[in-house]
């Protein structure tokens, strides 16, 4: 199995990155927070400016450290697979799925859909068995929230 | 003949429309599931109290068959509280209490919420305006050393109240101010998330006053803790405040009573507000609600929902006057 | 002696009737509840209030202190079993106790959880017991800038443990702190971050971010677990009783965390996270090995265990007096007992003796019940491990997805969570701690607020964190925790000379 060079490569230098990037779009919608006319000393534009101040400052640390830590030492510490990254995308794709689909077709269905796919996905076993475990779950969760807690989840019958 | 069938059907058409329109007009909805009133402050304050309060009778009363439970969600005025029931527009089993601070929040101009944007069912009360001070305290412990520092030492008073700068509390202290000749601007003053930090805090001595609803200290003015130094009430109430004086006793012309009511989210339909109004209505003529407003020193004074949008409105311009004059508004 | 009558009535109460059973029942059904992966006390008595309603308001009050422990001791089971705390006091259990589980030692690991609650909880309330009303008076004295200093002390403290980078422990943090300035401001009402999204307005809440960042993430580590057949092999069930070593290195951290959970319970807002927290960073501190924290110590799991059960009775002293709640469970246990139309305050233990030394008495007797109930069942919870991976990963998705949906039967918290599992997954794959963030989450905005208001209060005069004497105090705690170790270091090597050299 190929490792993801790229991402293994620079996932250090991306997060920093991207904090960067966190930091100043945060510092600029800081500015755009309304102060009333009556405030008190600090108003509540001074936290968040104190805040993404620091976090700047942190992330421009650690890109600087990181790079340096890189030219020092080339080594690849990572062991991240196409397999692995595929995986776990797939499965947080399938939430994503979850989440956009329960409002239309119900907490009943999504869930099954869910766990179902997931189950053969993950090669747990034949469509039959993981078919049954798909059915045994959702029904135990109906059971506790929908019985005995009374949530009212989604459904498709209004 | 053609004509005159036209006409028969022109008719029923009529007849059903005006049933129908006599239909919308008339039955309530009802609500379903859990009824989730969230309180737009901390537990034991003044909307806490009313809160709970028409729980209990509503409960009591049997007033709805359904479940009802209270939450506090404190912060923002009452921004955070309004915010989260707006997250289920048109759903009527979300309610809310709601107090002068839903106007002047929107016309100091931060926050993101205006009584329109939310549906106000009723008006049920008005609170005992009161001026709470520390017996222990060496500065302020009476209503003579309070006007005494708000002449001589304004800038040495701690002024506290819940739950948000420039709201209907604010404005009773800066009414008292203003009453004396003073400037607002130049008190000091800390806002807590509800009644009953603000009275802890007074209890720990960190801040010196707070204008506060009477029903919130009352039990600590009877036990000695806390004194009520004045009432800005036309007369004094009686029962547990019977010894409290209002400051037209002590000679400062002072009057002020901040309304307090319950409201649901935005786009609450007319059947939705016809239920709840009704229920309300209901709730105030309720030996049990009597009772309770007497033990929490609330005013019972019912507005449905039309006079309450009136009310608002016209509230609304008269608190714009009042900040601008105290100089919290420009 | 008064208080011993006072127990007797109590006693007398929670044997009356049914209440004995409503005790049993509370506890195991809070147990229940407490397992399932972001679901805490907080929320799991919110759950079970509903069913509470119809009892009377002593009865519903001793079942609500047994469902307390109990799911207090149930987050502890899935922090060990699957490292998914139930909520933020159970953080620290996770830490120690899922590494010992995966040794195999998963059966000690709950042994000492139920012997540190048991502990805990008893010391707790006897602390409760004699101390209720003396200690009203005291809590009287923290005003917003002495709050300020203690959440300064609690990040400082905290900060201790941070593994790895402190520039990434302080990043992940701040960036805690900076979620939690989302929403409507508390003190001026603004609306901060919310770009105009009625959904973000009440701010992000709490369990959002710790289903998100602990069980949604957990589930994805699994996957790659099973994927990269790294870890297919089940976890070893082992042996079920701790060996003798390990009780007698836990049972000084037992004592020393109900001591720490008790005090820091006292303190309004502070809560059984922060407990936690300081239990664990005290227990590492003063450990001769502290490098085995984090790999499965047994000190670990002793220390925030017994803080925390100790810290609910810290925190019901100024819920039960001055009615102010110390934690999110306790401001449900407020929320209670206002339900039943109880007003805590000053005058509660003379208005309802009956009530208050009833809930008193009932949470000791709870505190045995769970003992007794969880000790045996321990081969039972252990045997949850058996479950396949595939199976276990798909029930820790799915319960975050409807329990985050269940909080405030809202969909957008489900798209939330889903956000914060995701950079909770890349957090933990670049080595960036998760505890920060969700310290920062739960103090942000309790710090900012007491800023301001310290401030407002001292007209704009930052000297009050250093003239006002509790404030001091803490100051100079603060500043020993970043100093200390240092300067003993030093002090130690000018005595006895560097052993390096």
């Amino acid at each position: 199995m190929r490792s993801v060079g790229f991402y293994a490569r620079f996932s250090g230098e991306i997060f920093a990155a991207s904090g960067i990037v966190i930091a100043v779009v945060y510092l600029y919608f800081s500015f755009s927070i309304k102060v009333p006319l009556v405030v008190d000393f600090l108003g509540p534009r001074f936290m968040p400016l104190t805040l993404g101040l620091i976090f700047l400052v942190f992330s421009i640390h650690l890109l600087v450290s990181e790079v340096r830590r890189k030219a020092a030492s080339a080594k690849l510490v990572v062991p991240m697979t196409f397999r692995t990254v595929y995986s776990v995308a797939g499965s947080a794709g399938l939430s994503v799925f979850y989440f956009l689909a329960i409002e239309h077709i119900g907490y009943l269905l999504t869930s099954l859909v869910f766990v179902f796919v997931f189950l053969v996905l993950s090669q747990y076993g034949g469509i039959v068995k993981c078919a049954i475990y798909a059915v045994g779950i959702v029904a135990i969760f109906q059971l506790i929230f929908r019985l005995l807690l009374g949530v009212p989840l989604p459904t498709i019958f209004v | 003949m053609f004509s005159n069938m036209l006409r028969t059907c022109f008719a029923g058409l009529l007849v059903i429309t005006g049933i129908t329109a006599l239909q919308i007009d008339a039955v309530a909805e009802e609500p379903k599931g859990t009824i989730k009133i969230i309180i737009p402050a901390g537990p034991g304050g003044a909307n806490d109290l009313l809160a709970r309060g028409i729980k209990d009778v509503l409960v009591s009363e049997k007033l709805v068959p359904n479940t009802v439970t209270v939450k506090n969600r404190p912060g923002g005025g009452g921004a955070v509280a309004w915010a989260a029931i707006n997250r289920h527009k048109g759903d009527m089993t979300y309610l809310s209490t709601f107090m002068p601070g839903i106007l002047t929040n929107d016309l100091l101009g931060a926050s993101p919420i205006k009584y329109t944007d939310m549906t106000p069912i009723a008006t049920l009360v008005f609170d005992n305006a009161c001026y709470a001070v520390n017996p222990k305290d060496p500065l302020i412990n009476s209503a003579k050393s309070l006007l005494k520092a708000l002449k001589n030492t304004p800038e040495k008073i701690r002024l506290g109240f819940a739950n948000a700068a420039g709201n209907h509390w604010h404005v009773a202290f800066a009414s008292l101010a203003d009453a004396v000749g003073v400037d607002i601007r130049k008190i000091p003053y800390t806002v807590f998330g509800s009644g009953g930090k603000v009275r802890t805090a007074l209890l720990g001595g960190h801040i010196n006053v707070s204008s506060i609803a009477f029903g919130v200290v009352s039990k600590f003015h009877e036990a000695g803790k806390l004194l009520c130094s004045a009432m800005a009430t036309e007369k004094r109430i009686g029962g547990r405040g019977a010894n409290v004086p209002t400051w037209k006793e002590l000679g400062v012309n002072l009057t002020y009573a901040p309304w307090r009511g319950v409201l649901g989210p935005g786009n609450l339909t007319a059947g939705q507000i016809k239920y709840w109004e009704d229920r309300f209505r209901q709730l105030t003529t309720k030996p049990a609600w009597i009772k309770l407003a007497k033990r929490k020193s609330w005013n019972i004074n019912f507005l449905g929902h039309k006079e309450t949008m009136a009310m608002l409105k016209s509230e609304r311009e008269l608190y714009k006057t009042t900040l601008k004059k105290l100089g919290l508004l420009k | 002696m008064e208080v011993l009558s006072n127990l007797q009535l109590g006693f007398a109460e929670v044997f009356t009737g049914y209440n004995f059973f409503f005790v049993i029942m509370g506890a195991f059904f809070g147990t229940w509840i407490g397992m399932l992966p972001g679901i805490g006390p907080a929320t799991g008595i919110a759950l079970l209030l509903p069913f509470t309603y119809d009892m009377d308001t002593t009865s519903a009050l001793i079942m609500l202190g047994g469902i307390y422990f109990g799911a207090m001791y149930g987050g502890a089971i899935s922090s060990v079993l699957i490292n998914t705390p139930g909520d933020a006091s159970a953080v620290m259990t996770a830490i120690d106790g899922n590494p010992l589980a995966r040794k195999g030692r998963a059966g000690a690991a709950l042994f000492i959880c139920a012997s540190a609650s048991f502990v805990g909880g008893m010391l707790g309330l006897i602390g409760l017991t004699l101390m209720a009303v003396p200690l009203t008076e005291f809590a009287l004295l923290f005003g917003p800038a002495e709050y300020f200093m203690m959440m300064v002390f609690a990040i400082v403290a905290t900060s201790t443990l941070i593994e790895g980078s402190p520039a990434k422990g302080i990043l992940s943090g701040v960036f805690g702190l900076m979620i939690s300035t989302i929403g409507i401001d508390l003190q001026s009402s603004s609306a901060r971050f919310t770009f105009g999204q009625p959904d973000l307005m009440d701010g992000i809440n709490l369990l959002v971010v710790i289903i998100g960042l602990f069980c949604i993430s957990e589930a994805f580590i699994n996957i790659e677990r099973f994927t990269t057949k790294t870890d297919q092999a089940p976890m070893p069930v082992g042996k079920l009783w701790i060996t003798k070593a390990e009780w007698l290195r836990s049972r000084w951290a037992l004592i020393r965390g109900a001591g720490i959970g008790f005090i820091v319970g006292l303190f309004p807002g502070a809560g059984g996270a922060v407990a936690t927290a300081f239990a664990y960073a005290m227990e590492k501190r003063i450990s001769p090995h502290p490098e085995e924290f984090g790999k499965g110590a047994i000190e670990g799991i002793a220390a925030p265990e017994s803080a925390n059960n100790a810290s609910v009775s810290g925190a019901l002293i100024p819920m039960l007096t001055l009615g102010i709640p110390g934690s999110a469970s306790t401001a449900i246990m407020l929320g209670a007992l206002m339900i039943y139309g109880i007003e805590p305050g000053p005058q509660l233990f003379q208005e309802h003796p009956k009530l208050v030394w009833g809930l008193i008495s009932s949470l000791f007797v709870g505190n045995f019940v769970l003992l007794i109930l969880n000790i045996p069942l321990i081969g039972l919870w252990v045997r949850l491990l058996k479950i396949p991976t595939e199976i276990l990963t798909v029930i820790i998705l799915l319960l975050a997805l409807t329990g985050s949906y269940a909080l405030q039967n809202s969909l957008a918290d489900v798209g939330l969570v889903l956000v914060f599992g995701v950079l909770g997954y890349a957090m933990r794959k670049n080595d960036f701690p998760t505890v920060p963030m969700l310290l920062g989450v739960i103090l942000g905005s309790m710090l900012e607020q007491s800023l301001r208001q310290a401030l407002m209060l001292s007209v704009n005069d930052w000297t009050i964190f250093f003239t006002r004497p509790l404030c001091a105090g803490l100051l100079g705690l603060s500043v020993l925790c970043i100093f200390g170790p240092t300067i003993i270091a030093k002090l130690r090597r000018s005595v006895v000379g560097d052993p390096k050299v």
